[in-house]
C-alpha cells in the first residue's frame, strides 16, 4: 500500500517543489529532471513524461524557469531548462510553507480540539 | 527505429496544447522517449520491451493536460465556496453551544430594542399621512406655548387670517365636539368635530359613500347635515350601503347622513386622542365673534399653488402685526406661526424616536464590542486549529471567511431572538406609550423582518472583521510558536481599550437613564394645588338644543342641582360639584382677557384661563381657600367672581383681592366682585406651573358640558355607584369619562413614566454589559500576564503592588472613556432638556453620579480577576516555563 504521504494527490502538490528543487542544483533536461527527482527520493516518486512536460511548461509560462534549446553535434536538438531568479524565491517560499506544514502535522497529530 | 515524433504527436494531439508551442513541444518529448528507450536497452530489454518502456511515458495524457489550469469536469454550484464557509461557521458555532448562546442572547437585547424601534418609525414616521398631497397643509397657531404647543385661535383670529391672507388656496377651522348618540339599543357618547365646511377640501379628503360638507351645510336647519367615520357607520349602522339620507339622533337633535369616510381618513387633530366619528358643520354666530381672547379653534390650511412655507409664513407675521396695531392686542397672544401637518402630528413623537434610537443604538454598540471581544478570545484560543486548517490547503481568504459565518450565523440567530424580543416590547410601548401619535398600527410586519435580517447580517459582518482580519493579516503559523508570548499580550492591551469605548458608550445611557427617572420622580412629586386621591370624576353633555329637555338655563341649573344632591347622598361621598372643565382633563381650556381695577381706580387687563364651577367644585376637589369664600347657589352669587393666588399676585401684589372688581374685557357691563382667592392649580399639565384664573358660578352660563367631581373616602367604591345615579336621574343620558381623579393625572405622567422606564432599561443594560466587557478584557489580561505576575511576586512584590498594577489596565482605559462619555452625556444632556422636569439638564450632580455608578461597576468587574492574579503562584508559574 502507498505511503499516503506520497499518494498522488500529495504528490500533485509537492512536484514544483521537486522540480524548482532539481533545477536549483543545475540546468537539466526533462528527462534528467525526471531521473534526478526518482534517485533522490530512492525511487518512490517518479515523473513520467505525461505529467512532468505540463508541469514545466506551466512553471515556464509563471516565469519561474526559463527553456532553451541546445544542439549538441550529432544528436537530435534538446530543451533543457535552467531557475529564475522568481523561480529561487519561489522555491523558497515552498520550502518554508512545506516545513511548517511538517511541523504542523507533527504537532496537530498530538492535539485535539482546542 | 521507432519514429518518436509520430508518435508523440499523435498523442499531443488533443492535449490541449498552444497551437505555436506544438512542434516543439513534439520534438523535445520525442527526445525524452528516446532517452527512455535507450536506458531501457541499456538496462537489458529487447527493443519490444524497450519500446513499451518508452511508450509508457505518455500513459496518463489526458485531453486538455497542457490547458492553462486543469480543467475541473465536477458539477460547482454557484457560490459553492460561499456555502461551504457558512457551513462551516454553522457547525462551529454549534459546536460550542454555551458560548453561542450567551453571545446570542447578548444580541438579542442589542437588536431587539432597535427593531422594536424600526416598526413604530415605520407606523409613525414612515407610513405618509393618508391625505392628498400633506406636505401641503399646515396648522396657524397664534403662538407657540413654552413645551412647544401651538396656541389655539378664536373665531376673529380665523375669520381675519382667512380675509386677508393670499397664502392658502383655502383655510378651515374646527373644535373638539362630543354628544350623546340617541336611537339605537343603548345610548352612547360619541367624539366628532365641528368643522367649517371647507374642512375636508382642505384636506383633500374624499368621502367613501356620498360626499363631504359644502357650503352651506352651516346654515341650520331641521335635519342639518352631518358626515360620519367609517368605523361608526360599520358599528352603529352594520355598513349599511343605504346610509346616505338616512337620519340619526345627536344630542337629541335629528341629523341627515350625507357622507361617510372611508377607513384610512385620519382627524389631524394633535391635542385629541379620541376617535373622531362625526364631523357637523360649524355654524358661527354674532356671539363667537365677541372676543379674541376666546380661543379654542384648530386652523389649518392648504398652501396656494406655487407659495412656500416659508412665503406663507412671513405673510402670516405680517398680517399678525397689523392685527396686533388695529386692535392693540399684545404680541404674546397673536404671534402668528405655521406648522406643517406632518410635524405637528409625529413631532414630538419623531424627537422620542431619535432619543430611543440613540439610546438602542448605544446599547447594540455595546453589546457588539463585548462580542467582538469574545471572538478575538475564541479565535486566539482556536489558533492552532486555523494554522492545520492553513497548512492542509484552506486559504487565508476561505479561514477569514469562515470567522465572519461564524459571527454571522450568531448575529442572525440574535437577530431572531431579537425580534421576538421586539414583539414583547412593541406591546408594553402600544399599552404605555402615552400621547406618541399614530402608534396604534406599529406591528412586526414584512419590512420589519427585512430590517432585523439586514441589521442582524450587518452586525454579524461588523463583528466577525477584527477576528477575520487577525487571520488575514498575519502570519498564522507564526501562533503556533507564540502562544503565550508577547504578541498574544499586546493584543490583550489593545482590547482594554475596549473598556474606554464601552464607558464612553454608557455614561450618556446612564445620565439619561438618571435624568428621565429624577423628571418622572418629581412630576410625582409635584404639587398640582388639588388633592386628586379622593376624588372622582365624570362627564354628561346636557342635550340642549331647541325643543330638548335640557334647552332652557333653568333645566340644566335643576339637573346639575338634583345630580349634586344625589351624589351628597351617596355613601362615603363628603362633596360634590361640578366645573367647565376638569384639570388635565383633556377639554378645552378657555381663556379670555379680563379687565380689573387698580388701587388707583384705573383699570388694567390680564388674560387669564376661566371656568364655571359650582358651590362644591372646591370642596369636591380639594382646592385650598386662601381668602373669603367661594360661591354659594344662592342667586345673588351670580354676580360673585373667585380668582387664584396667581391672578390676586399679579392683579393686587400685597392688597387683598376679595372686594376687588373685574370683568371680561370685551363685555362692557358686567363687574363682578371678587368674593374669594383659591390656591393655584395646574390646569393644562403637571409641568405647566399654573396660569392666573379666574371661576364664575356656573349659574351664569350653565354650561351643557358638565365636568362633575366627587370627593369620597373610597374612590373606587364611589365609582360604581355614579352611573345608576345618573339613570335614575336620566336614563337617556350616557356618562363618559368616568374614573379617579388620581388616574387621569396618572395618565398624564404616562409619557414621562414611559420615557423613565425606556431610560432606566437602557441604562442597566449599559450597566450590565460594560460590567461583563472590563470583566472579560481584565480576565483576558491576566491570563497573559500570569508569567509576568508569578516573576514579580518571585522578586518580591507586595499583593497590594500588583494587585494595583492589574486595576490600572482596566481603571485608565475606563477613566478616559468616562471623559468621552461626559460629552457625549452632555450632548443628550442638551437633546432631552424639553422633557425633562424639575431637574437641571446639565446638572453635574447627575454627571458625577453617572460616573460614579459606572466606576463602582468597573470596581467590581475588576475584583475576580484581581483575586485570580493574586492567587498566581510564582513557583508553579516559573516551574511551568522551565
Amino acid at each position: 500500500m502507498t505511503d499516503p504521504l506520497f499518494d498522488p494527490a500529495a504528490k500533485k502538490g509537492s512536484a514544483e517543489l521537486l522540480i524548482l528543487a532539481v533545477l536549483d542544483d543545475t540546468e537539466c533536461h526533462g528527462y534528467d529532471i525526471a531521473k534526478a527527482i526518482e534517485q533522490r527520493t530512492g525511487g518512490l516518486l517518479t515523473f513520467r513524461a505525461a505529467s512532468l512536460y505540463p508541469l514545466l511548461y506551466r512553471l515556464e509560462e509563471r516565469g519561474w524557469i526559463q527553456g532553451r534549446w541546445q544542439q549538441p553535434s550529432g544528436e537530435r536538438r534538446k530543451r533543457t531548462y535552467r531557475l529564475t531568479p522568481s523561480g529561487r524565491k519561489a522555491l523558497t517560499a515552498q520550502r518554508g510553507q512545506w516545513t511548517r506544514f511538517v511541523e504542523a502535522l507533527s504537532q496537530a497529530a498530538g492535539l485535539g480540539h482546542v | 527505429m521507432s519514429d518518436w515524433q509520430s508518435i508523440v504527436r499523435a498523442h499531443l494531439q488533443r492535449s490541449g496544447l498552444d497551437a505555436g508551442r506544438f512542434p516543439d513541444a513534439v520534438d523535445e518529448i520525442a527526445s525524452h522517449l528516446e532517452r527512455v528507450h535507450r536506458a531501457a536497452l541499456a538496462q537489458g530489454l529487447d527493443d519490444e520491451g524497450a519500446h513499451a518502456s518508452a511508450l509508457r511515458e505518455l500513459e496518463g495524457l489526458e485531453p486538455a493536460s497542457f490547458t492553462r489550469r486543469p480543467v475541473d469536469t465536477r458539477p460547482r454550484l454557484p457560490l459553492a465556496g460561499l456555502w461551504h464557509s457558512v457551513r462551516a461557521g454553522w457547525r462551529s458555532v454549534t459546536s460550542r453551544p454555551g458560548f453561542s448562546f450567551g453571545i446570542v442572547v447578548m444580541l438579542a437585547l442589542g437588536l431587539g430594542f432597535n427593531v422594536a424601534l424600526y416598526a413604530i418609525a415605520e407606523s409613525a414616521l414612515l407610513r405618509p399621512l393618508p391625505h392628498h398631497d400633506p406636505g401641503r397643509v399646515v396648522f396657524l397657531w397664534q403662538g407657540l406655548w413654552p413645551d412647544g404647543d401651538g396656541k389655539v385661535n378664536s373665531v376673529l383670529d380665523y375669520e381675519d387670517f382667512a380675509a386677508r391672507s393670499r397664502s392658502f388656496s383655502s383655510l378651515a377651522a374646527f373644535n373638539i365636539s362630543f354628544a350623546p348618540l340617541t336611537g339605537g339599543d343603548t345610548p352612547e357618547q360619541i367624539n366628532g368635530s365641528l368643522v367649517t365646511p371647507n374642512f375636508f377640501d382642505v384636506l383633500g379628503g374624499r368621502a367613501l359613500l356620498g360626499r363631504t360638507l359644502a357650503a352651506g351645510d352651516e346654515v341650520p336647519t331641521v335635519d342639518r347635515p352631518i358626515v360620519i367615520s367609517h368605523s361608526l357607520w360599520v358599528r352603529r349602522f352594520n355598513q349599511d350601503p343605504n346610509i346616505i339620507t338616512q337620519t340619526l339622533t345627536l344630542a337629541g337633535q335629528t341629523r341627515r347622513i350625507v357622507g361617510v369616510m372611508p377607513a384610512s381618513f385620519e382627524h389631524p387633530d394633535p391635542f385629541s386622542d379620541e376617535i373622531t366619528e362625526y364631523w357637523s358643520p360649524m355654524t358661527i354666530t354674532p356671539g363667537m365673534r365677541t372676543a379674541r381672547a376666546m380661543r379654542y379653534l384648530r386652523v389649518i390650511g392648504r398652501l396656494a399653488p406655487g407659495v412656500s412655507l416659508e412665503t406663507a409664513q412671513a405673510e402670516v407675521e405680517q398680517i399678525g402685526e397689523s392685527l396686533r396695531a388695529e386692535f392693540g392686542i399684545l404680541a404674546s397672544e397673536t404671534n402668528p406661526v405655521l406648522r406643517t401637518i406632518f410635524d405637528e402630528l409625529v413631532g414630538d413623537t419623531r424627537l422620542w424616536l431619535l432619543v430611543c434610537a440613540a439610546g438602542a443604538g448605544l446599547v447594540l454598540l455595546l453589546a457588539m464590542g463585548n462580542i467582538v471581544n469574545l471572538l478575538l478570545a475564541n479565535t486566539a484560543a482556536r489558533r492552532r486549529e486555523l494554522a492545520v486548517r492553513a497548512a492542509l490547503g484552506a486559504s487565508r481568504g476561505r479561514l477569514a471567511s469562515q470567522l465572519i459565518s461564524e459571527s454571522v450565523c450568531l448575529s442572525v440567530g440574535g437577530g431572531l431572538l431579537g425580534v421576538a424580543l421586539a414583539s414583547l416590547v412593541l406591546r408594553g410601548v402600544l399599552a404605555t406609550g402615552g400621547d406618541l401619535s399614530r402608534l396604534e398600527e406599529a406591528r412586526i410586519d414584512a419590512s420589519v423582518w427585512v430590517f432585523a435580517v439586514a441589521l442582524s447580517t450587518l452586525t454579524g459582518l461588523l463583528c466577525g472583521l477584527w477576528p477575520a482580519l487577525r487571520v488575514t493579516g498575519r502570519k498564522v503559523m507564526g501562533d503556533l510558536a507564540g502562544a503565550r508570548g508577547s504578541t498574544g499580550l499586546e493584543v490583550s492591551r489593545a482590547r482594554t481599550w475596549l473598556i474606554a469605548g464601552e464607558m464612553a458608550l454608557a455614561v450618556p445611557l446612564v445620565t439619561g437613564a438618571l435624568l428621565l427617572s429624577v423628571t418622572l420622580w418629581q412630576m410625582v412629586r409635584v404639587n398640582a394645588g388639588f388633592d386628586a386621591g379622593h376624588a372622582t370624576h365624570f362627564r354628561v353633555n346636557l342635550p340642549s338644543g331647541t325643543g330638548q329637555r335640557y334647552a332652557s338655563v333653568d333645566q340644566r341649573l335643576r339637573f346639575v342641582s338634583d345630580l349634586e344632591a344625589r351624589l351628597r347622598a351617596l355613601p362615603g361621598v363628603a362633596a360634590a360639584g361640578v366645573v367647565s372643565s376638569l384639570p388635565m382633563g383633556g377639554l378645552n381650556n378657555t381663556g379670555g382677557r379680563f379687565s380689573y381695577e387698580q388701587h388707583d381706580g384705573a383699570v388694567a387687563e390680564m388674560s387669564a384661563g376661566f371656568r364655571s364651577a359650582s358651590a362644591g367644585y372646591f370642596d369636591a376637589l380639594g382646592i385650598p381657600v386662601l381668602q373669603g369664600r367661594t360661591f354659594t347657589d344662592a342667586p345673588e352669587d351670580s354676580a360673585s367672581i373667585v380668582v387664584n393666588a396667581r391672578f390676586a399676585q399679579l392683579a393686587w401684589p400685597g392688597r387683598a383681592a376679595v372686594g376687588q372688581r373685574l370683568r371680561l374685557s370685551s363685555d362692557a357691563k358686567q363687574w363682578r366682585t371678587v368674593i374669594g382667592v383659591v390656591g393655584d392649580v395646574r390646569h393644562v399639565r403637571l409641568t405647566n406651573e399654573a396660569d392666573p384664573e379666574v371661576f364664575w358660578p356656573y349659574r351664569s352660563d350653565a354650561w351643557a358640558i358638565v365636568s362633575v367631581v366627587v370627593r369620597s373616602q373610597d374612590p373606587q367604591a364611589t365609582l360604581a355607584q355614579i352611573r345608576p345615579a345618573i339613570t335614575a336621574l336620566d336614563s337617556q343620558l350616557p356618562v363618559v369619562a368616568l374614573a379617579r381623579v388620581s388616574d387621569i393625572i396618572a395618565a398624564t405622567r404616562g409619557p414621562a413614566a414611559f420615557s423613565a422606564s425606556a431610560a432606566t432599561l437602557f441604562g442597566g443594560l449599559a450597566v450590565a454589559l460594560s460590567a461583563f466587557g472590563t470583566f472579560a478584557v481584565l480576565s483576558l489580561l491576566v491570563g497573559h500576564r500570569t508569567r509576568e505576575i508569578g516573576i514579580r511576586f518571585a522578586l518580591g512584590a507586595s499583593r497590594a503592588r500588583v494587585r494595583a498594577l492589574v486595576l490600572r489596565d482596566a481603571l485608565i482605559p475606563a477613566l478616559a472613556g468616562c471623559l468621552v462619555g461626559l460629552v457625549l452625556a452632555a450632548w443628550l444632556a442638551r437633546t432631552l432638556a424639553s422633557r425633562v422636569y424639575g431637574v437641571d439638564p446639565y446638572s453635574p450632580w447627575v454627571f458625577v453620579a453617572a460616573v460614579t455608578t459606572l466606576a463602582t461597576m468597573a470596581g467590581v468587574a475588576t475584583w475576580l480577576p484581581a483575586r485570580r492574579a493574586m492567587r498566581v503562584d510564582p513557583a508553579i508559574t516559573l516551574r511551568a516555563d522551565a
